[in-house]
């Protein structure tokens, strides 16, 4: 690997692990608060809250999870793909170096910058944003004075930009590859391929949403507009942000299936059965991944005629992914199987995603929805997929990235231990979350003690928080097995 | 699922059970079909078989998993369909719902069953509803998105500032439950909730004309009715 790639990539990956260690930080205070509403946290909370006695204040808790959201995504598994795709995807279509290296040196920059700026934004006067990561107006807009939110607006779209960069160079490194054979295409450059392709779609229409969403703060127009001030409509970013954020979950998760497909050919020392018919399914995900946002919408009023077409094209998104799961038992069927770290890795991330996914069946539902949107199983569905699936799709990638960036990664027992505790913990929180949310469990509540009706479910949170310090530990494990080995 | 208090929500609850059941037993046959393929194939390598030719059944088996989904995707679509709960009855008791940070202001029409009139009555964070009686709200917003949540009457209507969102329900049985906003609205979103009591019919009736005699009082002293209603929807 060329030098100059190679201290982008690990500069780009270190990020990410600092995006991902803070996320995870900020997500056991999350659980914490919810498993013992009020009650101070060791160690930390004096530091952090030390005017509330090391408990997480009630004003603060929506800036801590808007912080979670937005660094996991757009400052710990962007950057963790887009350093990934830059070590992995040059061999792949036959290249020493990919196309334009520069742009994603200026990602770096941008991410860094973006990551600094989110930050700063924590210690802006009138305190630091707190309206989730999806920033609604108004309010992100009217009810969010002071910097913090105007710096995690720039934040992102620093973050959006880098993306969309690195994306380009993905593009440019597969399509002008000399004597490209597609149809020998590795499925790992398929599914990289397939996610810059949304990402040049619609990271622009996010950064467009962002430039309006700064407009109404500082421009003075009310687009998104506050009932005193008639002219736009609230509803229209809604439509705005889940144009791109529900391709986001395809972005992050196509590089996943991708590498999935192609560990497991080579642990069973085979090609990927049924080749053609998985990209197929690639390329069916992706064109539908534009035409299902709709669901996040359900319970906002839209007419019954467009809920019904959002819900089926919804629904339509399990047969691709079905097709993958097929292909992928398939793979193994009749083979003999010795699973490096990168197949145990993956192998994990498959039970995860069949869990994950099909749990979207009864939020993709348009009746089924009235009772469990943005309700605690929202967070454990869409985590399974996106936290979960992803943290080890990741490590599979990452354990064959380490070889080429010239270190050690931690030993097979070391992996395949990593892999099932990460999967048994991530189980441990998020499956407690999806029976939060069919016990009417909505999210985003600072003291869930408040409700009668959810008192009989808070021996649930207390074991998502323990299995979140499982999860947490044994990531801190893997993490220190590498260094120690790591030369 | 927390008990149902309402008419209807058991036809939620059927297709919650019938969807959550299928996707356990999908789950389950995939899950169970990865471990058995997976523990074959390390036996394999461990006492070093031969590999079996790939199967010329694998393409069947997605065409089935493809075709097995497509199946229940359409069948739970038009569950979906049918548990779609429609348009209210006309003699539905109808109530305006103002949500605010951090609090609902609930309006009954009166008598007189028109809004914005002198004998409104108007409570806060204190919805009161007569059982059997179908429901209709209307939800607006003075200046964030707010979530209307009953849980236990399984109804929901996300409001967002400038627009109308709409629900109906009818509760069947008489009790005490919460209404929680399930939009994050800002720092005290988690405090956002309502008393919500279904009340015998002669409960209600006593409750209401209570609060439509002191509404009346008011407005023979002088007093203009409480602000914030509007003209009921088509």
């Amino acid at each position: 690997m060329h030098p100059d790639d190679r201290r982008t990539a690990l500069r780009t990956l270190s990020l990410a692990g600092l995006g991902a260690a803070l996320g995870a930080l900020l997500s056991l205070l999350l659980r914490w608060q919810l498993s013992l509403p009020g009650r101070p946290i060791p160690l930390l909370g004096p530091l952090l809250f030390p005017d509330h006695h090391g408990a997480v204040p009630a004003a603060s808790y929506p800036a801590l999870f808007t912080l979670h959201g937005t660094v996991m995504i757009f400052f710990a598994v962007t950057p963790a793909l887009s350093a990934l795709a830059l070590i992995r995807l040059p061999p792949l279509v036959g290249r020493e170096r990919p196309a334009h290296p520069a742009l994603h040196r200026a990602a770096l920059g941008l991410f860094a910058l973006g990551l600094a700026l989110l930050l700063a934004g924590l210690h802006a006067r009138f305190g630091a944003p707190a309206f989730g990561w999806t920033a609604s107006p108004p309010l992100s807009t009217a009810r969010s004075p002071g910097a913090g939110a105007t710096l995690w607006l720039c934040a992102v779209a620093c973050s959006a930009l880098a993306t969309l960069l690195g994306s380009f160079d993905v593009l440019a490194t597969i399509v002008g590859a000399p004597k490209l054979a597609w149809a020998r295409l590795p499925l790992s450059a398929w599914g990289h391929l397939f996610a810059a392709t949304l990402n040049a779609l619609f990271l622009p229409i996010l950064l467009g949403a962002l430039a309006l969403l700064f407009s109404d703060r500082h421009l003075g127009t009310a687009l998104f507009t506050t009932p005193s001030r008639p002219g736009g409509d609230a509803l229209v970013y809604q439509h705005l942000f889940w144009i791109f954020g529900h391709p986001e979950v395809y972005i992050l998760i196509l590089p996943v299936w991708g590498a999935v497909s192609d560990a497991l050919a080579r642990a069973a020392d085979r090609p990927p059965a049924l080749h053609r018919a998985v990209v197929a399914a690639m390329a069916a995900v992706t064109l539908l991944s534009g035409l299902v946002y709709g669901h996040h919408l359900l319970t906002a009023g839209l007419s019954p005629l467009l809920a019904q077409g959002f819900m089926t094209l919804t629904l339509l998104i399990s047969l691709p992914s079905a097709a993958f799961v097929a292909s992928w038992i398939a793979t193994l069927h009749g083979a003999s199987l010795r699973p490096d770290a990168a197949a145990s890795y993956s192998l994990a991330a498959v039970v995860l995603f069949v869990l994950g996914g099909l749990t979207g069946i009864p939020l993709a539902l348009v009746s089924t929805d009235r009772f469990l949107h943005d309700s605690a199983f929202v967070v454990g569905h869409f985590h399974l997929v996106m936290a979960a699936t992803l943290l080890l799709g990741l490590f599979a990638m990452l354990h064959e990235a380490l070889g080429r960036l010239g270190l050690r990664a931690p030993s097979i027992t070391v992996a395949r231990l990593h892999a099932w505790t990460t999967a048994l913990g991530a189980l441990g929180v998020f499956v407690p979350m999806l029976r939060l949310g069919l016990g009417g469990a909505p999210r985003r509540l600072y003291d869930p003690d408040l409700y009668r009706y959810l008192h009989p479910l808070l021996a649930w949170q207390r074991v998502a928080t323990v299995a979140a310090a499982l999860l947490f530990t044994a990531q801190l494990a893997w993490l220190i097995a590498w260094w120690r080995g790591r030369r | 699922m927390p008990p149902d208090l309402s008419a209807d929500g058991h036809r939620i609850d059927a297709l919650l059970r019938v969807s959550i059941g299928l996707t356990a037993a999908l789950a389950a046959a995939f899950l169970i079909a990865l471990a058995w393929v997976v523990h074959r194939a390390r036996q394999r390598a461990r006492s070093a078989a031969p590999e079996a030719a790939a199967p010329p059944a694998v393409a069947v088996a997605l065409g089935v998993a493809v075709l097995v989904f497509a199946v229940i995707d359409l069948t739970l679509a038009a569950r979906s369909h049918r548990a779609a709960i429609g348009p209210p009855p006309p003699d539905a008791l109808r109530v305006e719902v103002l949500a605010q940070q951090w609090a609902w202001r609930f309006r009954y029409a009166g008598p007189d069953e028109v809004f914005g009139t002198a004998d409104d009555v108007t409570t806060l964070n204190d919805l009161r509803l007569p059982v059997g009686r179908a429901v209709a709200l209307e939800v607006r917003s003075l200046d964030v998105a707010h979530g209307l949540f009953l849980p236990l009457l399984r109804s929901r209507a996300d409001a967002y500032p400038g627009r109308t969102a709409r629900t109906w329900f009818r509760p069947a049985r008489e009790g005490r439950t919460e209404l929680a906003c399930s939009v994050l609205c800002g720092a005290a979103h988690y405090q956002m909730r309502a008393e919500v009591a279904v009340l015998s019919n002669e409960q209600y009736t006593r409750w209401m004309s209570g609060l439509s005699d002191d509404q009346r009082r008011r407005a023979a002293a002088g007093e203009a009715p409480p602000a914030g209603a509007w003209a009921w929807g088509p």
